[in-house]
């Protein structure tokens, strides 16, 4: 019984051709499913009532789809950041509540959100203008 | 210059193979680590870019408004008048009612008056939390 004793000599690798294939098939499952935008969210809540805040608001209107704001009828521009930090100094510890047009698209206003932000200011709002009250 | 030739023939022919298996093994890691998998949604929404810190939370209701196609709700295209009841219903179900909350992802060139008329519909739903999704901004 001494049988196939010349395969036993010299140890068979295994085959790789079935291990690629699986590895390919992983592969391409993670390629496809895997998402590397890093997503982010904005709290748009409107307060319920209850807690009512003692501090001033002010109203900022959004002009055109460019960036220009208003506020108390003077007008701004979005991407100048040395002006928006003066403005953010002048109204120290104030709601900032955007009001945008029917027309304006909503990127402006998160961007308007961030600049305003950036600037310094503690509380920014948008839900009014996306509530449209 | 023929070296070799022999032992050349006898090796297995898949000791070629494994520098490719290297590589394909060391991108099977990358995208395993680095990626997210996360469900793909009904519409391709290009959202606002923000530098919000807040991230994105798996929402009982996602509200997709794309400029082009329309609005979606948790998959399934909606008119915006129905979104209400829709929204009401999707409350009622859930188990989780204090921490239900309305997740609006929309585009970032929808007109304001559009998602007015979405959020108009949530309130009247009576839910209050609500959340824009966006994109984290590159800065640079």
């Amino acid at each position: 019984m001494r049988l196939n004793q010349s395969l036993k000599k010299k140890r068979q690798a295994i085959s790789l051709t079935p291990l690629i294939d699986v590895v390919f098939i992983l592969l391409l499952f993670f390629m496809l499913s895997s998402s590397f935008v890093p997503w982010r969210q904005i709290n748009v809540s409107m307060p319920t009532g209850t807690s009512v805040s003692t501090k001033e608001v002010v109203r900022i209107d959004i002009l055109d789809n460019q960036g220009r704001f208003s506020i108390e009828s003077q007008e701004y521009q979005m991407l100048d950041k040395a002006e928006l930090k003066k403005l953010v100094n002048q109204f120290p510890d104030t709601v900032f509540l955007i009001m945008a047009g029917a027309d304006i698209e909503t990127g402006v206003l998160v961007a308007l959100l961030d600049q305003l932000t950036l600037a310094g200011a503690k509380e920014v709002s948008i839900g009014a203008a996306l509530k449209g009250s | 210059m023929k070296f070799n030739t022999l032992e050349n023939n006898n090796t297995n022919s898949d000791d070629n193979l494994v520098p490719l298996i290297n590589v394909v093994f060391l991108m099977l890691i990358f995208f395993m680590v680095a990626g997210q998998i996360r469900a793909t949604d009904a519409v391709t929404i290009s959202p606002p870019d923000s530098m919000s810190e807040m991230q994105q939370e798996e929402s009982p209701a996602k509200v997709l408004v794309s400029t082009q196609q329309g609005v979606f709700l948790n998959g399934e295209m909606i008119e915006v008048v129905s979104l209400s009841h829709a929204l009401e219903q999707l409350y009622r179900q859930s188990e989780a009612k204090d921490d239900f909350m309305v997740q609006v992802s929309a585009d970032a060139d929808l007109p304001v008056s559009r998602l007015q008329a979405i959020f108009k519909q949530i309130e009247s739903a009576g839910l209050t939390r609500v959340f824009l999704v966006t994109k984290l901004k590159q800065v640079g």
